[in-house]
């Protein structure tokens, strides 16, 4: 055993710590404040994550919000188209009523007038 | 077995040819009102419809079944395949020729169809005309010629009828009455103003 080895033996050997040691290290840690993160802090902290997901969480977002607007539009024009629908049914039955029960009036009128000639 | 197949044949052929003598099919029920919007810029007021079948489901989607009125319309234009209404009200007599309404007449002297009521008052002017095409014993296709010096309405309904429930509808809608019955005073509108 060279003179090396024996120091290195003699500097690594395990020695009992001293009375109190745990004690010392204990109060030490709990007399030490850690500073709290703030809100931006935390919010940037967040934010401190690989630029490719950054990228690919935005064009979801974007992907998203468009197909939604895309819909909200489409919805707000069905709505639109099947309003007017309604309002052209519901002029059109009414004139077609009308002019039915003209039709329906002036037969009966005339029937009451002159029956033998009807 | 020739015989036989030969008497089927015969059978089919027969039947075909009924088949196609038959009254109007939904699609030939619907006439060519679309020149008449030539019309509109001669007139004072215009309504022009046209619903097909796609658009007349779409409507019955935005009917409401609790309303009664709604109600009403909705079950009509249930067996309904298209609604074409062309009504014209001018400022002065004759802005629409005999030509325009015979044009529509012509279409309506095809097999099938059948003139059901035709009014003619010497006194108001007034021409009405329902012609209806049935399919059994259902009506697959409703016209109605109403011309009057002042006013001309041609209506094609096409699809299967109720003409009771339609005539039952007037002055159930939300939308006021027209005021167009014969003996009624004109309306204050220009459009149908009495003659000086």
């Amino acid at each position: 055993m060279n003179p090396l080895e024996e120091r290195l033996i003699e500097s690594l050997r395990r020695k009992d710590p001293s009375p109190g040691f745990e004690q010392k290290v204990l109060s030490r840690i709990a007399t030490q404040t850690v500073p709290r993160a703030g809100l931006w802090q935390r919010m940037l902290t967040g934010l401190t994550i690989p630029r490719y997901r950054l990228t690919t969480v935005g064009l979801t977002a974007a992907l998203l919000i468009s197909v939604g607007v895309a819909g909200y539009y489409q919805e707000q024009r069905k709505r639109a188209e099947g309003e007017a629908a309604k309002s052209q049914v519901m002029l059109a039955l009414q004139i077609a009523s009308n002019r039915l029960n003209q039709a329906q009036k002036a037969v009966l009128g005339r029937g009451n007038r002159s029956p033998s000639r009807d | 077995m020739a015989l036989a197949n030969c008497i089927k044949m015969i059978l089919l052929v027969t039947v075909l040819f009924i088949l196609g003598l038959n009254p109007l099919s939904a699609q030939e029920a619907r006439l060519k009102i679309s020149y008449l919007d030539k019309l509109a810029a001669k007139a004072d007021q215009t309504v022009d419809v046209n619903l097909d079948a796609s658009l007349l489901q779409l409507a019955a989607k935005f009917l409401s079944s609790s309303k009664p009125d709604e109600a009403k319309a909705k079950e009509l234009i249930g067996g309904l395949k298209g609604v074409y209404v062309r009504s014209f009200e001018f400022d002065s007599d004759d802005a629409y020729s005999s030509e325009d309404v015979n044009a529509i007449r012509t279409q309506l002297q095809t097999p099938g169809w059948v003139r059901m009521v035709g009014v003619r008052s010497k006194h108001n002017k007034e021409n009405i005309e329902v012609f209806t095409s049935t399919q059994g014993e259902k009506i697959n296709g409703l016209t109605i010629i109403s011309a009057e010096p002042r006013e001309l309405t041609v209506i094609n309904i096409v699809g299967t009828i109720d003409l009771d429930k339609l005539s039952r509808l007037e002055g159930q809608f939300g939308i006021p009455k027209m005021g167009l019955e014969p003996g009624e005073p004109p309306r204050k509108d220009k459009a149908t103003k009495p003659k000086e």
